[in-house]
């Protein structure tokens, strides 16, 4: 059995089908939340070095909030909802019925609506993926980080790179019509995720 | 030793005439290129070590990420990844370029908890472990560590002068000092 990241063609196709599943329904639920339709701007997945990975979210330096959770069950991963700052704020004053404008800084009530948030997102995403393969998929409660985009992507790199030199991510942006809510939904599975998914799949030989 | 300082924008001016090399994730940079500046941006749980001697100015840097690599082999594209093994292979570095292990010594930074306790169990408190586990290398390598910008919940960016020793830091709240 292969432990690297490395997918095959086949493979590529059964993981991107998945993601999109996922994709669909956490996007429901972020459009249900926000009472506005969500677009779907770009779906990729992608490997790349472990050093790259911060670049996926606007560079390591880059001040962001990101709303992070872990998944566990059948197999674990992580996934990471990343806004610019004053992008979040607006999804806050969305979520909390406020006038745009109002939320100007991450507070414990702004930081319970965007965790809410995270939760649904994360629960549609794993919901779908888990259904489809008859999988039992638990999301861990969500942490709301405001932060540069380097240090939050070193959570979810640190244990990924115990095992791998790469990181495996399906990358997804979004955003309202009127650009309000726009943001970068990545999902960074373990090798362990991949593996199991592949096998319940039955495109990968169990061992 | 921490005091605060200019920002770093403007000590990195072009006036300033530094050259500065970014050292990625689980990476080593070492030189004897006195107007370098090492630096290595965003880094959350993971500590970056400096080490210099000042005679020759040769100085290194290395990002890592995690303490122990145990049994796991090294990887050539990461020797920085482990605190041991990548703190030896940092020290090996500077002796090929000429530096003294007599008078080398080490600034480090880093190892912060950057979320509040969502993490898989294996790597709770991660950040500190990796301090731990960076100290435990230099004390055995003999290396003292004059100044240090370690812990605390947010991420931080580091700039290594090999010239002087000077490190400064910043942080995610924008905060500049310097080691």
């Amino acid at each position: 059995m292969r432990e690297d990241m490395t997918l095959y063609k086949d493979e590529m196709r059964v993981w991107s089908n998945l993601a999109l599943k996922g994709i669909d329904n956490a996007m429901a639920g972020l459009a249900t939340m926000v009472n506005q339709q969500i677009k779907i701007k770009s779906l990729s997945l992608r490997q790349v070095p472990a050093r790259e990975a911060p670049q996926l979210v606007g560079g390591p330096e880059k001040l962001v909030i990101g709303i992070y959770l872990t998944f566990t069950g059948d197999a674990t991963g992580h996934i990471l909802l990343v806004h610019q700052p004053e992008v979040a704020f607006a999804i806050i004053d969305m979520l909390l019925g406020n006038a745009p404008g109002s939320t100007q800084s991450l507070e414990e009530m702004e930081q319970s609506a965007l965790a809410e948030l995270g939760n649904v997102i994360g629960s549609c995403y794993l919901n779908a993926i888990a259904d489809s393969l008859g999988m039992s998929l638990r999301p861990s409660p969500p942490d709301v980080i405001l932060d540069m985009a380097g240090a939050i992507m070193d959570v979810a790199v640190v244990e990924i790179v115990q095992e791998s030199d790469d990181v495996f991510v399906s990358e997804t942006t979004f955003g309202t019509e009127d650009r309000q809510a726009s943001g970068t939904f990545l999902v960074i599975p373990s090798v362990s995720f991949l593996r199991v998914i592949l096998e319940h799949s039955g495109v990968r030989q169990r061992c | 030793m921490l005091t605060e300082c200019a920002p770093v924008d403007s000590i990195l001016s072009p006036s300033g005439h530094s050259a500065v090399t970014v050292v990625g994730l689980g990476e080593v940079q070492v030189t004897r290129d006195p107007e370098v500046v090492l630096a290595s941006f965003g880094l959350g749980s993971c500590v970056v070590v400096c080490i210099f001697d000042l005679l020759t100015h040769v100085g290194g840097m290395t990002h890592v990420v995690l303490p122990s690599g145990g049994s796991r082999p090294v990887s050539s594209t990461y020797p920085g990844k482990y605190a041991d093994s990548g703190t030896a292979h940092l020290i090996r570095g500077l002796e090929g370029q000429g530096a003294a292990r007599s008078r080398m010594t080490a600034k480090i930074a880093g190892g912060a908890a950057v979320t509040r306790g969502t993490m898989p169990d294996s790597l709770l408190d991660v950040g500190s472990k990796n301090v731990a586990a960076v100290q435990a290398a230099l004390e055995r390598e003999g290396i003292p560590i004059t100044a240090y910008d370690t812990g605390g919940h947010h991420g931080r960016s580091i700039w290594f002068w090999v010239k002087s020793g000077k490190v400064i830091v910043r942080t995610a709240k924008n905060v500049t000092i310097q080691l």
